[in-house]
């Protein structure tokens, strides 16, 4: 039964089996009616805005079109058509007085003379070919119409664009020949040639613009969609191009996007299409790839060129990209969604700083599946599908490890293993941010408990989110949790970032103050990229500054990196707070982090953040502590 | 927590005796409902002789919600007696529309305190601009403070509204219930399910909350056309067609929905600003993507913490999307309660507006959508 039915017999109390009576019969009757008037209606609203809406899209259409033929006309206006006549073996028997101004020659030079030897001497070598044919053809066919096109050179060596239409007439008795008249259109051309260069390509770099990009994307779909073919779409937004433009100024900033879009350029191959997007965005389009996995391997080569420093008026210039690719059809049916997934795909490599990232539908904000993956996190949290991994910090000079940084994974049972930022971020939008950090905190607590049972005195991390940073009540949960595992105060450590920390600053600063009575360690994390005020990190109870990745990761190469983290280790010495570095992937960083003096290390090149388990069996390789007792 | 629910019928009185065993400074009494003033004044002083203790809130309603089922003419009433949760009443008189802000700023000033989680705003549905009541509770609560709640109905005639103040129904009045302690949990969600179609448009003339001229053309005309032979039902069936103000940056903007029309100066009423100079486009839903969009605001709502208990759900939906549902207005509100844990209680009413927090703010008025909060303590 419609379950509109259904519900209108339960309104009424009626069963389904048993005929009502007249009064009840009649209601039921009132009730049914009214739904039946209320799909007409809807009906009735439908069918007209659908027919109202594409009314106003013709006559928006047909405002275009007038808007066209108005500029076409005063186009042409001003110029006049030169006649041409020939006789049936293709000779010129008459020529119009405009021929000097259209042709460039004398009626005479014409007159009498076979049309192939005007061809032949005045004509665009690309163009004398087919124009021949349409002479001939034209020639051959009574009654025949051809128009046609052609580059007519100068006396002077220019050339000069020529339209023209034909007529056979050698049947009319009036005429006794083939007419032509010919214009010269080389204005209307070029200006069609530079509106189209100018809707289809970007003024700055030269690159084909948003518009052709989509043109070329609907084409290379629809291609790739007739032959089974996979195209994939990447989208690359600059990561540090507003530091440059707010700091050398917009004029830098111009010159480092035309040598940025050089340098993708020159990584593709002929048939890629290179697109700018706008300010700080370009699109890279691959028509014809045999796997996603091609196209990841374009984007980490596209990664790398634009990785390597830039030189911009004699200043060296380091940026990074962040690239979302997706791929058609397995992520979108068109190529507006195609674009749209490679944005989403982009805006996840720019949160998870991952260089690129493939779309996964579960990153988009508005897809359905996005949703379901929130309320399965809160199952998730009581499934215990939420794992703890951790990673270790070690001492920059001895090598010994000081402790790990807890870091969040969920154990999806369809989608694997999935990192925090795939779903924290999502957390953070709603209250589940509490308990999932609250779970954080009691397994990563509960973890150091046990190694100090194992004789490993080691310190652990946890990663603070804005939410939970301003809830009033989280020094009291700390304390209880504290409480429970016998951890000493002094061996957690809360990572906070600083644009956590400046969204209420004078809250912030209460329950840091809160926190730090307790004994509880607190670490910036991600310094350097926020705005905090040096006066106002003062007045903070911070023990730890973690320098941020992108910076470590240049250190050897870009020097304005290296300053920053050397001015990073001098004032956080000063205001006597320990430094660390993330992101450490290789030997030499490490060295010349150590020379810089920084105090502690993070990353890759250490170790990869690993379960519990994982973990221990990777300390036993390592040198140990000197003992501490809690 | 212990949750009651009750409705009251012209025909047939309270559904059930009036609990007043659950009387108590913490108890919650939350009454909507559109029968005539005096049938509803009479309700009220019977909820206030049986339960004298308790926070009596609520207003006049386009529709009432209880449970699973959608009335008119009747109260629906929710009893709720929190164990860990302290409540605090405020109310604040809104002379003249200009009066919004300082009454936000009024009413948040009074609750604002210690361990303050949530408040429940219900405002007069029609004297009140609801944009500017906002940004005047705004600048007094802290971010973290959930804020949800709407503005008060009257059926599809836009003539009077009344808000429940000193326990009688009052126009020009915005009531709200602070909920203060560390044991109440409220989550709350907001989704509209409307799509914008046709061209858009420029708004070439408005003031305010008033719309004269969209391209060019009174604002009157273009909807009278749209509307065809249901301009007849106007001003309420200009709610079929809200309007979507696109955002400057392409992304999705707010809605816009109808509150009244002008024929002297062809002009339209809305329920928020709509700037002069601003884009919008025409919006349009239909039956299932707002049912869909209905069980979306309850997945959003669903209590974090453990609550097998069930939970009290405060629906509150918009008069527009009524007005589309008709006879299937109740598969929204059967929708959102099968979203929530059995044992929930859901009441609530179609409204001249949502408040609910967004992903940016601490909260904001919305229109076309369902809004739910939901409470339960730990």
């Amino acid at each position: 039964m419609h379950r509109v039915l259904a519900r209108q017999l339960r309104r009424l109390s009626l069963d389904p089996a048993t005929p009502p009576d007249l009064t009840d019969w009649q209601r039921f009757l009132e009730r049914v009616e009214r739904s039946y008037a209320e799909a007409d209606a809807e009906r009735y609203t439908s069918e007209r805005l659908m027919e109202l809406s594409s009314q106003e899209m013709a006559a928006l259409h047909q405002q275009l079109r007038d808007h066209d033929q108005r500029r076409f006309q005063a186009l042409v206006a001003g110029s006049s058509d030169t006649t041409i006549v020939l006789d049936a073996a293709g000779k010129v028997t008459y020529v119009s007085s405009s021929a000097t101004r259209v042709l460039h020659l004398a009626a005479d030079q014409l007159q009498g003379q076979p049309m192939v030897a005007f061809v032949g001497r005045h004509v665009h070598p690309d163009d004398a070919g087919p124009l021949t044919a349409t002479l001939q053809h034209l020639l051959d066919t009574a009654g025949g119409e051809e128009s046609f096109e052609f580059r007519l050179r100068r006396p002077d060596g220019t050339w000069r664009d020529v339209e023209g239409l034909g007529r056979n007439l050698l049947g009319d008795e009036a005429v006794r020949g083939v007419l032509f008249t010919l214009r010269d259109v080389s204005e209307r051309k070029q200006l069609e040639r530079a509106l189209t260069r100018q809707a289809f390509t970007d003024q700055l770099t030269g690159l084909p613009n948003r518009a052709l990009l989509r043109d070329r994307a609907e084409q290379a779909l629809r291609l790739a969609g007739r032959q089974g073919l996979t195209a994939a779409l990447l989208l690359l937004d600059l990561d540090r191009f507003k530091e440059v433009n707010d700091t050398l100024g917009h004029h830098h900033g111009d010159l480092l996007l035309q040598q940025v879009a050089e340098r993708l350029h020159g990584s593709l191959r002929g048939s890629d299409t290179v697109a700018r997007l706008g300010g700080d965005e370009f699109a890279v389009l691959l028509p014809e790839i045999a796997s996603v996995q091609e196209a990841t391997v374009v984007a980490d080569k596209l990664s790398a060129a634009i990785e390597a420093p830039f030189t911009v008026d004699g200043l060296t210039l380091d940026v990074d990209a962040s690239i979302g690719v997706a791929v058609y059809p397995d992520h979108a049916s068109d190529a507006n969604e195609l674009l749209q997934r490679a944005d989403v795909a982009m805006y996840a490599a720019k949160a998870t700083h991952a260089g690129y990232t493939v779309y996964d539908p579960y990153m988009d904000q508005h897809n359905p599946r996005r949703l379901s993956l929130l309320g399965q996190l809160r199952r998730a949290l009581a499934a215990g599908e939420l794992v703890v991994h951790y990673q270790p910090k070690a001492d920059v000079r001895s090598g010994r490890i000081l402790g790990v940084e807890a870091l969040v994974r969920w154990q999806h049972p369809e989608h694997g293993l999935l990192g925090p930022g795939e779903f924290v971020p999502l957390a953070e939008t709603t209250g589940l941010i509490r308990p999932l950090t609250a779970h954080v905190l009691d397994a990563a607590l509960r973890q150091c408990r046990a190694w100090r049972d194992a004789g490993r005195a080691l310190s652990v991390a946890v990663n603070l989110s804005t939410r939970c940073l301003l809830d009033l009540t989280l020094p009291d949960q700390i304390t209880a949790l504290l409480e429970d595992t016998a951890v000493a105060p002094e061996r957690l450590v809360l990572e906070i970032t600083e644009s956590s920390i400046m969204t209420d600053p004078t809250r912030a600063l209460e329950i840091l103050n809160r926190l730090h009575v307790l004994g509880v360690q607190l670490a910036i994390d991600d310094f350097g990229t926020g705005y905090s005020s040096m006066a106002y990190l003062k007045s903070l109870p911070v023990d730890e500054l973690k320098v941020d990745r992108s910076f470590v990761k240049h250190l050897r190469h870009n020097q304005s990196d290296a300053v920053i983290v050397r001015s990073t280790v001098d004032l956080g010495h000063n205001l006597g707070l320990r430094v660390v570095a993330e992101g450490v992937e290789d030997q030499a960083t490490w060295q010349e982090l150590a020379t810089l003096g920084c105090d502690s290390v993070q990353g890759y090149y250490l170790a990869r953040p690993m379960p519990a388990a994982e973990l221990a069996a990777w300390l036993a390789t390592q040198p140990q502590p000197a003992a501490s007792h809690d | 927590m212990d949750v009651r629910s009750l409705a009251w019928e012209p025909s047939s009185g309270w559904s059930a005796p009036l609990p007043s065993e659950l009387d108590g400074p913490s108890t919650l009494v939350l009454a909507f409902g559109s029968p005539p003033e005096e049938v509803a004044t009479a309700r009220l002083a019977e909820l206030a002789a049986a339960l004298p203790q308790a926070q009596l809130a609520g207003c006049s309603t386009a529709g009432e919600i209880l449970d699973r089922r959608v009335a008119e003419g009747e109260m629906s009433v929710a009893v709720a007696r929190f164990e860990h949760t302290t409540l605090r009443r405020a109310e604040a008189a809104v002379a003249a529309p200009t009066d919004s802000r300082q009454a936000g700023r009024e009413l948040a000033g009074t609750l604002v305190g210690p361990g303050l989680r949530g408040v429940l705003v219900l405002s007069d549905g029609l004297g009140v601009n609801g944009t500017e009541l906002l940004n005047g509770v705004k600048e007094v609560l802290p971010a973290e403070v959930v804020v949800s709640g709407g503005l008060a109905g009257d059926g599809d005639r836009f003539a009077a509204t009344w808000v429940v103040a000193q326990g009688r129904p009052t126009a020009g009045v915005v009531s709200a219930i602070g909920l203060y302690g560390d044991r109440v949990r409220i989550g709350h969600g907001s989704w509209g399910g409307w799509d914008s179609f046709g061209v858009e448009r420029q708004v070439t003339r408005s003031d305010g909350k008033v719309l004269y001229e969209l391209d060019g053309e009174p604002a009157l005309a273009l909807y009278k056309r749209y509307l065809g032979e249901r301009a007849a039902g106007l001003p309420a069936t200009a709610l079929l067609f809200p309007l979507a103000l696109c955002a400057d940056d392409g992304g999705a903007g707010l809605v816009r929905t109808v509150l009244g029309v002008d024929e002297a100066n062809q002009s339209l009423t809305f329920a928020g600003d709509l700037p002069q100079g601003s884009r919008v486009q025409l919006m349009r839903a239909n039956f299932d993507r707002l049912v869909e969009g209905a069980a979306t605001a309850g997945q959003m709502a669903y209590p974090a913490e453990d609550s097998r208990g069930g939970c009290l759900a405060i629906a509150i939906s918009c008069v527009g999307r009524r007005l589309v549902l008709g006879e299937r207005t109740e598969e929204e509100v059967e929708a959102v309660l099968d979203s929530l844990p059995p044992a929930s209680s859901q009441v609530g009413f179609y409204s001249y507006g949502e408040i609910s927090p967004t992903a940016t703010g601490p909260c904001e008025l919305h229109n076309q959508t369902m809004t739910l909060t939901t409470l339960v303590e730990a």
